[in-house]
């Protein structure tokens, strides 16, 4: 029993609202005072400075918080500080010793088990406690001791490798002296030091002086006349700085956010173009909209204040189909049917033609179901205005503080975006949720200037579901039309995009031009039309959402495949092998507009194939059925377009916004350089890889180069990251600029040597006359270039050079997934055999971080067919899924390890032959999944293929053939 | 607001404090009051830990029975050696509930109370007989589910231990939630030394339901009168036809 009994605390007499709690953390004795509701992860926070202690969700599940009490595992957030008097509490930052990493985090490290590290101090933290319970645990057992410790990133499959390997007891990998960090070596992260030690910096660790808090009052309707927003009550509590509502803003004359992508419906009118009000005025669209803000001196005071602010709603009719959209509840004035756009590509008469003359003619109809990104850390805002020079300063979690910068300055009317500083730290996951401009961060802003405080708001778990851009809800009638030996002829396909009811920063972007150009996928369709309707409903905005249109484009082209050879009586696979595009046939138009440059599809097929043992399937499937058993093996091939993109093409397609990625390489005066960035790196290692690529380009040790990004001050210029855009597009700028600055010193060598420029050869950070083979290294010519003492004439000293860089095309990463499962038909139990996934990455200059992104993006592919739904009450509006509780995010139990593998052509444009990879998987998986159901079940299931839709299925469906 | 925090040391202390502070919450492990707490905002001025209390705590045996102190979390009652030995299924039941860290502060009085018809504990409550001794009488288990267990227990009332009967073997098997991971359905089966069978389901959001089964009926039988008690789907009829079958065969 308690050892504390004599502690004050303890006692009965305990009525102050503030008490003395004393406990040891990591060792140190500490007395602190907490409320009496307050939870140990706030008190570890907020008091104790201890940020890395991570706060994902509010119903007890993510794990992010978990630490130590009196040796055991638990969830900080759910435990109150009072409780923990006179216990022992170990958190992350009390697991190395000293700046040694503990041998876990060593070999979380070692694997790669970590992408943005928000889950991370969980994940050791429980590690820690599973290996002391269980020192050598099964796979199994580590699964399952992983159930409450969520991760979006890495699908889990490092971590797993990671617990095994600490298990193992092998000595973990001793510093190299000199590490490889050659393109293509996976030398350590260099970003996981901080994140293992909970020494990260994420934006809801940061706390500014005479700190104010926001919480935001949400509509509860969804769609609604605000009659009255009554503040009153609320502004009146103790500790209440403001309650801000709609007519404050519009008394600013803020007029709200729009959709930077302009399109053009089909009779050639421009979309409507909605305004979201950064705070809701007249009427609310969707539950969950703001619609007034509390700012007060803590969260909590904000929070109880909430409450009290009355709305008075006239409620109307709720529209959240889409496909009933067309005739509706109106939601936007300007939009009378409900549509944004009524758009189309390619020549419909034509393609109707075809298909009419076709021999044959698939016809599906397809939900791609609404998901919500969910991204571990919550997005947050920290927003501070300095009157004495004008300036705004904005802490955020943003995948692209750059584009922040410059929409939110022209949202509040800035007179420059100069006059906004932006500064994405450490950010947890983004997924294409932090992408987009949202009201919050503009309000926080607007709010800190106006009341002269510092305003920091962090989003519940909750406030994320309700609010973050979901991704996804296609609703499509598509058409293939084959000649009688197969050969795809024509493409129809007709799409209803929901919108939800404001339009996000690129909603309109992605059922349309992302979408559409990919329909031809990696094959041979001579034509291909394409009709979208977007439409508004009274549900949260949709917008990119990894892979956003390339996954939607290619689960239907793979179903409707499949589909196709179920029909016709073909393979599937020798199916698709009859209209890939050959290898030779590159550079490849397509017959929706993109010119793909490389690739080779047969190769990454047959690779899966072979790595899947496909010849051995039907044996398997034959041992399953004597098990009662069925077993299904799918394919998916798929092409994509990313590395967004050449901005002449932007530009056509309806964007004035330039896509070039800008770097700026700097050396100090003693040698070292720092690589300033305007790609944001939230997982997906930047510091590591760009530090290569500026490392081998210019032959320096990967020690001597830091990489700055997230910062407007520091990397002036930007663009962000989105659309597996970070390597090949911000990578190249870094190249290219360490090529400008091999130039100057290519220049000053030739000076120092007395010769010509030309002859002049730079390799492995050693400038060499050609001639006589006197060299000069790169450090002696940074010396020169900043001593300035004997220069060229008309050359300025120092070694800075800057590139914006605008790739000439998209790249075109390409793969071949597959999945193999077996079902329970009594149960409907759907077992993951085996999923392999080859892809063509073109050069990969980290592997480990590339394989890391097909794990994370699978892993959500596997997520959306299995087991994600956002579901709307018709009736109401009302998010049924609005918690972990009822959304069903993956987690270690529910899936396997993938096998992974690469095939290589390399992208001709880019400096180093790499294509984008971070959203292969989220695009390629979830139609191999589907696909190997509807083999074993011989009919088609909607996504998410639950299994009591896999039971279902069983009991009418007719057995796959044998 | 919440505003006051107590640990009393004793029992008494506990309910006293209960009976004098309104509106006053007890806590235990936290594992449902805190969440709640993040959700809805405080729902008491005092909280009341009574995790600590000597009372609340031991796991012990007699020749018929298991005794459970309410205070037990259920990481403690799947790893004790006691339960191991004398109710195997229990300790297997509790250690599929949650995650490991709520199992290393959840308590089975905290689940019993904030989830009175979901928590996985009723299925084996429901087939052992089980009962609940508060700090003012002895409820059944029936007590507890078919009213909500906060109505059912006086504002000062405290589970003090649970007790369940001994059966000669018995099985738990649980159909997770994909979400949650609580039971979207869950069946305890057990069999006395008698050989008679008593079969207990728990669907999510239904009411809890047990058969019982003369010595020498097939497990089967009570496959019907579950689907009807409990009011099950179709596929909750599959699944728990394939929970029966299992059961036939390891019990
Ligand atoms: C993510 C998550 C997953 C979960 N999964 C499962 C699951 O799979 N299966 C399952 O069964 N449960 C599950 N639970 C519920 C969990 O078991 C309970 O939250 C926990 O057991 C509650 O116990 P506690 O001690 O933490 O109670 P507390 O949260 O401290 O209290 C809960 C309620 O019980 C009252 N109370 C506590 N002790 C007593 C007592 N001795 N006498 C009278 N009243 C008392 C409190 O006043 C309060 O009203 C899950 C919970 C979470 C957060
Ligand atoms: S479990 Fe504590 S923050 Fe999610
Ligand atoms: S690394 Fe796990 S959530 Fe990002």
């Amino acid at each position: 029993m308690s050892s504390d009994t004599a502690s004050p605390a303890l006692s009965d007499s305990t009525e102050t609202a503030e008490p003395t709690v004393s406990f040891d953390v990591n060792g140190r004795a500490v007395a602190v005072t907490a409320r009496a509701d307050e939870a140990l992860v706030v008190t570890l926070r907020e008091r104790l400075g201890l940020t890395g202690t991570h706060v994902g969700c509010d119903t007890g599940q993510c794990g992010a918080c978990t630490v130590h009490l009196n040796g055991r595992s638990v969830k900080a957030c759910t435990l109150l500080t009072h409780q923990v008097d006179g216990a022992h509490i170990t958190t992350i930052e009390g697991v190395a010793s000293g700046e040694t990493l503990h041998p876990v985090q060593q070999a979380f490290q070692d694997t790669h088990a970590l992408q943005c590290g928000f889950c991370t101090p969980g994940m050791v933290m429980q590690t820690l406690d599973l290996l002391d319970q269980t020192p050598h645990p099964s796979e199994a057992e580590i699964r399952d001791a992983l159930k409450g410790n969520y991760c979006r990133c890495t699908g889990y499959q490092n971590i797993v490798r990671a617990i095994q390997l600490a298990a193992s007891g092998s000595q973990p990998r001793p510093p190299a002296s000199k590490i490889d960090s050659a393109i293509g070596a996976s030398p350590p992260r260099r970003e996981d030091r901080r994140f293992l030690m909970g020494r990260g910096r994420y934006t809801a660790d940061i706390t500014l002086p005479g700190q104010a808090h926001a919480v935001f009052v949400r509509s509860t309707e969804a769609h609604a006349i605000l009659e009255r927003v009554d503040t009153r009550q609320a502004a009146a509590q103790t500790g209440v700085i403001a309650v801000l509502t709609g007519d404050d803003i519009d008394a600013d004359e803020i007029a709200g956010l729009t959709c930077s992508w302009q399109i053009l419906s089909r009779d050639g009118s421009p979309m409507k173009a909605v305004r979201r009000a950064l705070l809701a005025r007249d009427r609310v669209r969707f539950v969950g909209e703001a619609v007034a803000v509390i700012i007060a001196d803590t969260r909590q005071a904000a929070q109880a204040a909430s409450k009290l602010v009355e709305i008075v709603y006239c409620k109307q009719a709720v529209l959240t189909d889409p496909c009933s959209a067309v005739g509706g509840p109106v939601l936007h004035a300007e939009a009378p049917d409900n549509r944004c756009y009524s758009w189309a590509f390619g020549d419909e008469a034509t393609i109707d033609t075809i298909i009419a003359g076709a021999a044959h003619v698939t016809e599906v109809f397809l939900v791609n179901n609404r998901v919500i990104p969910n991204a571990l850390e919550p997005r947050a805002a920290n927003a501070s205005y300095d009157p004495g020079s004008d300036k705004h300063l904005l802490y955020t979690t943003s995948q692209n503080p750059h584009m922040a910068r410059k929409t939110i300055a022209e949202t509040l009317g800035l007179d420059s975006e100069t006059n906004l500083h932006v500064i994405s730290p450490d950010v947890g996951g983004g997924f294409g949720s932090k992408i987009f401009i949202y009201p919050e961060e503009c309000v926080c802003l607007w709010a800190a200037k106006r009341l002269g405080v510092p305003v920091k708001w962090v989003a519940t778990r909750t406030e994320s579901f309700l609010t973050d851009a979901h991704g996804r809800d296609h609703h499509t009638k598509a058409r293939l039309a084959l000649d009688d030996a197969g050969h795809f002829l024509a493409l129809k396909v007709e799409n209803i995009a929901n919108l939800g009811a404001y339009l996000s920063s690129f909603a309109t972007f992605v059922p349309s031009f992302l979408y559409a150009t990919m329909l031809a996928g990696p094959y041979l369709t001579k034509a291909v039309y394409c009709g979208v309707d977007a439409v508004f409903t009274n549900t949260a905005p949709v917008d990119a959402y990894r892979g956003a249109g390339r996954p939607e484009a290619t689960y239907l082209i793979e179903t409707i495949i499949d589909e196709a050879a179920r029909q016709t009586g073909m393979d599937p696979v020798e199916l698709r092998r009859r209209n890939l595009i050959p290898a030779e046939d590159f550079p490849y138009m397509t017959p929706v507009g993109l010119q793909y440059d490389v690739g080779d599809y047969g190769r990454h097929l047959d690779a899966a194939l072979l790595k899947a043992d496909y010849d051995g399937f039907e044996r398997r499937r034959t041992d399953a059925r004597k098990r009662d058993r069925l077993r299904g093996f799918g394919v998916s091939c798929y092409v994509e377009a990313c590395g967004i993109a050449p901005s002449y093409l932007a530009g056509a397609l309806g964007t004035n916004v330039g896509l070039w990625e800008a770097a700026t390489l700097r050396f100090s005066r003693d040698g070292h350089l720092q690589v300033l960035t305007g790609s944001h790196s939230h997982g997906q290692g930047h510091e590591t890889s760009f530090a290569q690529l500026a490392a081998e380009t210019l032959g320096l040790d990967i020690h001597h180069i830091s990489i700055i990004h997230g910062d407007t001050e520091r990397s002036p210029m930007g663009v962000g990251t989105f659309g597996s855009r970070s390597l090949v597009v911000g990578g190249s700028a870094v190249v290219r600029a360490a090529e400008k600055v091999i130039e100057k010193g290519r220049h000053i060598a030739a000076h120092l040597l007395h010769g010509p420029v030309a002859d002049i050869d730079f390799a492995g950070g050693i400038f060499t006359q050609a001639e006589t083979g006197k060299t000069l290294s790169i450090q002696a010519i940074i010396q020169a270039a900043y001593g300035a003492q004997n220069l060229p004439e008309g050359l300025s000293p120092g070694l800075e050079e800057t590139v914006l860089y605008d790739p000439v095309n998209f790249t075109f990463p390409s793969g071949t997934h597959v999945c193999e499962v077996e079902i329970d038909p009594a149960t409907g139990a759907l077992e993951l055999i085996q999923f392999v996934a080859i892809d063509d990455f073109g050069r990969q200059v980290h592997p480990a971080i590339v394989e890391g992104q097909v794990h994370g993006g699978v892993a959500q592919g596997l997520g959306q067919a299995l087991l994600e739904a956002a579901l709307y009450d018709p009736e109401t509006g009302a998010l049924t899924s609005a918690s972990f509780q009822s959304y069903a995010f993956p987690k270690a139990t529910q899936l396997i390890n993938i096998d992974t593998g690469a095939t290589e052509t390399l992208c001709p444009h880019t400096p180093t032959g790499a294509k984008g990879a971070g959203e292969a998987g989220a695009i390629a998986a979830p139609p191999a999944i589907m696909n190997a159901i509807a083999d074993a079940l011989g009919t088609r299931l909607e996504m998410p293929a639950t299994q009591e839709r896999i039971w279902a299925a069983c009991q009418t469906a007719p057995r796959a053939p044998s | 607001m919440t505003s006051h925090f107590h640990r009393p040391a004793t029992l008494d202390g506990a309910v006293r404090l209960l009976q004098e502070r309104a509106p006053s919450l007890a806590i235990a492990g936290g594992q449902s009051v805190l969440p709640d707490l993040h959700r809805t905002g405080p729902a008491a001025t005092h909280l009341i830990a009574i995790d600590q209390i000597g009372a609340l705590h031991g796991i012990e045996a007699d020749d018929t029975h298991l005794h459970l102190g309410g205070a037990e979390t259920h990481h403690l009652i799947g790893h004790s050696d006691l339960v191991r030995a004398t109710l195997p299924a229990l300790a297997e039941l509790a250690l599929m509930i949650g995650d490991p860290q709520i199992r290393h502060r959840g308590t089975i009085a905290g689940a019993l109370v904030a989830k009175p018809q979901d928590t996985d504990y009723v299925a084996a409550l429901l087939a052992l007989d089980g009962h609940i001794r508060t700090t003012r009488r002895s409820l059944n288990i029936a007590d507890l589910t078919n009213v909500p267990a906060k109505a059912c227990l006086l504002p000062d009332e405290l589970i003090i231990s649970i007790s369940v009967r001994r059966p000669e073997a018995a099985l738990y098997q649980k159909h997770a939630h994909p979400a949650a991971g609580y039971a979207a359905l869950g069946l305890f089966c057990a069999r006395s030394p008698d050989q008679t069978h008593c079969l207990a389901l728990i669907a999510q959001g239904r009411s809890p339901c047990r058969v019982d089964l003369p010595a020498g009926q097939p497990l089967a039988e009570a496959g019907p009168d579950l689907v009807t008690h409990a009011g099950l789907t179709p596929f909750e009829a599959a699944l728990l036809a394939h929970f029966i079958g299992h059961a036939d065969t390891a019990l």
